[in-house]
């Protein structure tokens, strides 16, 4: 393992045993070690992507608006602004001479060809260093078109992608707030950090409104600006993502009161708990926590079977997850853990402290865990835990394959609902075939080359 | 009639029809052997060049980033660099480090070509500094500095490797390798091929990580370019500055020819006759044959394609190769749209048709521009990569996937577009996307063309 790894590297991966101590994280990535990770203005673009009548532009050069185009599989009920690329597309005479005038004009020209309900203006690296006041601009349009015009500053050398989900929060905390909460009822929440990938966010607000609770707002799937501003109208706030939105929960505690939990909607054991945890916070309606039951057994009855048959299938089969956020290596360990597979190898772009205590209990010994990691440590990792299926993102995929093991995508390009319990047995599906695929019977480790097979 | 090359006055760019330079670069630099980028900027730079590229070519594709902090914005991003370099070093142990600028770095002032000089002194690695003209260009720019830079940058050897080099434009794997068979057919190993990314983004399982992908030109080809003596490119009106071939020739006397895209018979046609002359050798039975096979399928074609109307977008090597090509089965290509500031697009364009005239030529074009030149005008098919989905979608045109990137298809590193067998496979996609349009809208479904 040694040899493996970057010397600055060495306390940012660790393998649970008896005594193993603590990881460090929360770092900037090392320069030249390949990191997964992107940058501020990534952290920030994903998250307010889903908000689909708002006009998102991109105050840069145009590789940031290109590289995000219609980037997400969050799905909207309505309108589609969100899906649109839009950027100012700056030119070496806009970084001498400064890109404010060419901004106002874009956004005015914008504003009144799309009619937005709100606008978001991305600063990148390189207005962040020509000094454009995009504040200034956004207040100026915003004054004359008369919706809010928010910069939202996700220059990307200012820190990780995790500093980019602290400016969505503060570009969202300005539209919180805004709007009319006379008709929200006392029995209501708002889900934070869910994108409505593949329409995930439907489904679970179904099951809240199955329990006789109102979604006032998803804020960040199938995202509506009127729905965010009266956000603050809600009870309790569910949050889903941990990493992208627990700073806009904290805000709306501390400015509205509103307490906040923290959710997963991936996995059965996680999934239900969501259901009841919110059923308890409104304990003085006991009829929540009844119907939550019974949306609880209807849908496990419905996917009992399936997952049995799964489990049959792929018990004993070893996995290897690295994900964007630590909370879902969590409910991915354990759902895994319901099919009987185990997680060799675990880690996240962007955990901290306590994810990675939290991670190291729930995994079994011998398990790698590891922060903001590589290719090259990856791949390794993997082949010498034996690992059968890879889960991570698009930049994982071709890892897995090239030393030929099966890979799920569990990022948000993905067009597969893999939350709540229907998404329990997509997920199977696709860790079923994924690994049972006899494809992987072919590849140079097992079968061998043309020339050892002749 | 044609329509000016000049942009009309809006500011702002909606669904881009380009990505940037160090994109580019990235690419380049995977088709020469033993060779790592790193890209002199934000950590996003990197990895979102990986992310798109990987959603086409479907390999892996490591570039190192040296992770600007703010610190780095204001005083310089020296330090960072320095420890990138060390670290790729240690890691990957490249042969060759390429260096790219990036929007931050140029904005900033860093003096990439400094940097670089002043690490190679401490390296046995070499250590190649490329900076790109940062704004306005594009990818297609970035790649083609990257060769520049780097056939420019790399120490020189004194023996004589290859009578010929060969510059591509960004072209699939497929038209790699076969650059690589029908040069090699005249000339045997006495050609280089720069880049070269056929294997390296095109390889089979490994079985264990491989830092560095097998593949790519040879370094010591690139060393003895300047000996060669001839250089022959494919797009022609490249800047000069960035230009691999003009730049060997002016600096080293290597004569270069610019040659339209080899794509249709006539591009290739020109390619062959400057490979004989070249070589001394005459043309094997496999072109000979090859190339009789095209011209018979151009006549099993000709009805079907005669008269349509296609639209062309991308970037200007691949627009120009794809209307010559159309040209030739006449198809008209009523728009010819490519995505960055291109003055000489509508010359190039004009110097690749002889049979058809395109009504809208048009440089510096995003998908919304081209969206709104489609309004009211009756087009067959549109032609260029996957981001002109949206568009097919809309206005229910059909969509023959091409170029780069492709990323809502598999196989797009596998198309092949160049030479007479590219051209075929071009015909073949084209004439049946023409066919299963005519078929669906048939209402008797007939079972014969």
């Amino acid at each position: 393992m040694s040899s493996l790894l970057l010397n600055e590297r060495k306390d940012q991966v660790m393998i649970k045993t008896e005594n193993s101590g603590s990881i460090s994280c929360e770092k900037t990535s090392l320069a030249g070690s390949v990191s997964q990770r992107a940058c501020v203005f990534c952290g920030s673009r994903v998250v307010l992507y889903p908000v689909a009548d708002a006009l998102h532009i991109v105050h840069g050069p145009i590789g940031c608006a290109s590289f995000t185009w219609d980037i997400r599989g969050s799905l909207s009920s309505g309108p589609e602004l969100h899906r649109l690329s839009f950027s100012t597309d700056l030119q070496e005479k806009d970084v001498i001479y400064g890109g404010e005038k060419k901004l106002e004009s874009a956004l005015e020209k914008l504003i009144a060809e799309h009619k937005p309900k709100a606008a978001f203006v991305f600063a990148t690296c390189i207005t962040g260093i020509i000094g454009d006041d995009i504040g200034a601009v956004c207040k100026k349009v915003s004054d004359k078109v008369g919706i809010q015009v928010i910069p939202v500053h996700s220059e990307g050398f200012k820190g990780t992608k995790k500093d980019g989900y602290k400016a969505a929060c503060d570009a969202l905390a300005k539209i919180v707030g805004t709007g009319d909460t006379s008709n929200v009822p006392k029995l209501s929440i708002n889900i934070l950090g869910e994108f409505n990938l593949a329409g995930e966010a439907w489904l679970i607000q179904n099951y809240y409104e199955r329990m006789g609770i109102e979604v006032v707002s998803i804020m960040t799937g199938d995202g509506r600006v009127e729905k965010i501003a009266k956000s603050h109208g809600a009870s309790l706030n569910v949050v889903q993502c941990s990493g992208s939105l627990t700073y806009l929960a904290k805000h709306m505690e501390k400015e509205y009161g509103i307490p906040h939990m923290r959710v997963s909607y991936f996995g059965i054991e996680d999934m239900s708990k969501a259901l009841y945890d919110v059923a308890d916070f409104f304990s003085d309606y006991p009829e929540v926590r009844e119907k939550a039951e019974k949306v609880v057994s209807e849908e496990i009855s419905k996917i009992m079977p399936e997952i049995t048959k799964y489990r049959q299938a792929l018990s004993g089969k070893r996995a290897a997850v690295y994900v964007g956020g630590a909370f879902k290596a969590f409910s991915l360990i354990k759902a895994l853990r319901l099919i009987g597979m185990s997680v060799v190898v675990a880690g996240s772009q962007t955990g901290n402290k306590s994810d990675y205590e939290q991670l190291k209990m729930l995994c079994d010994p011998g398990c790698v865990i590891l922060d903001d990691s590589n290719p090259l440590e990856l791949s390794n990792f993997v082949i010498e835990k034996g690992a059968d299926l890879f889960i991570g993102g698009v930049k994982e995929r071709p890892i897995a394959y090239k030393i030929g093991i099966g890979f799920c995508d569990h990022n948000h390009e993905r067009k597969i609902g893999l939350a709540g319990y229907e998404g329990m047995i997509n997920f199977f599906k696709e860790v079923y075939s994924s690994v049972m695929s006899p494809v992987w019977k072919f590849v140079p480790r097992k079968f061998g080359t043309l020339r050892e097979v002749i | 009639m044609i329509k000016t090359s000049e942009s009309p006055d809006y500011v702002s760019t909606t669904n881009p029809c380009k990505v940037c330079a160090p994109l580019g670069v990235s690419l380049a630099i995977k088709g020469i052997e033993s060779a790592m980028s790193i890209m002199h900027g934000s950590q996003g730079c990197a990895t979102y060049i990986r992310r798109y590229m990987i959603s086409h070519f479907k390999e892996p594709l490591d570039i190192a980033s040296s992770s600007f902090s703010e610190t780095s914005a204001i005083f310089g991003g020296k330090t960072n660099l320095m420890a990138a370099i060390e670290n790729v070093n240690a890691k990957y142990e490249p042969k060759l480090i390429a260096v790219a600028a990036t929007c931050l770095s140029e904005t900033i002032g860093d003096d990439v070509k400094a940097y670089c000089a002043e690490c190679s002194k401490e390296s046995n690695t070499e250590i190649i500094s490329i900076t790109p003209p940062p704004f306005g260009g594009a990818h297609l720019d970035g790649f083609y500095a990257a060769v520049t830079s780097v056939l420019m940058g790399k120490s020189k050897s004194d023996k004589v490797r290859q009578k010929i080099n060969i510059f591509p434009s960004i072209y699939s794997t497929a038209d790699l390798r076969y650059m690589h068979q029908l040069v090699s057919s005249y000339f045997g190993e006495d050609y280089m091929l720069l880049p070269d990314y056929s294997q390296t983004l095109d390889g089979g399982i490994w079985g264990e990580y491989v830092p560095i992908a097998p593949g790519g030109t040879p370094l010591k080809k690139i060393s003895s370019a300047h000996l060669a003596k001839t250089s022959i490119g494919f797009s022609p009106f490249l800047k000069d500055e960035i230009n691999p071939g003009k730049t060997l020739e002016s600096e080293f006397g290597v004569d270069f020819f610019g040659l339209r895209p080899p794509i249709g018979i006539r591009g290739c046609d020109d390619l062959t006759q400057l490979l004989c002359k070249k070589s001394g050798n005459k043309t094997n039975d496999y072109y000979l044959q090859e190339r009789a096979r095209l011209v018979d399928a151009y006549a099993d074609c000709h009805k079907y394609t005669f008269g349509k109307r296609a639209v062309v977008y991308g970037d200007a090597d691949f627009v120009a190769g794809i209307a010559s090509f159309l040209d030739e089965v006449g198809i008209t290509p009523v728009i010819c749209a490519c995505g960055t500031p291109f003055n000489e697009f509508e010359k190039y364009i004009d110097s690749c048709l002889e049979f058809t005239k395109p009504e809208i030529v048009r440089a510096n074009v995003d998908f919304k521009t081209l969206d709104e030149l489609l309004e009211g005008m009756d087009v067959d098919l549109l032609i260029g990569n996957s981001k002109g989905y949206r568009i097919s979608r809309d206005r229910n045109i059909p969509l023959v996937r091409c170029g780069f990137p492709i990323h809502d298809r598999v196989g797009g590193p596998r198309f092949q577009h160049i030479g007479y067998g590219g051209t075929m496979n071009l015909l073949d996609h084209v004439t049946n996307t023409i066919l299963t349009t005519k078929q669906n809208e048939s209402p008797v479904g007939f079972s014969y063309q």
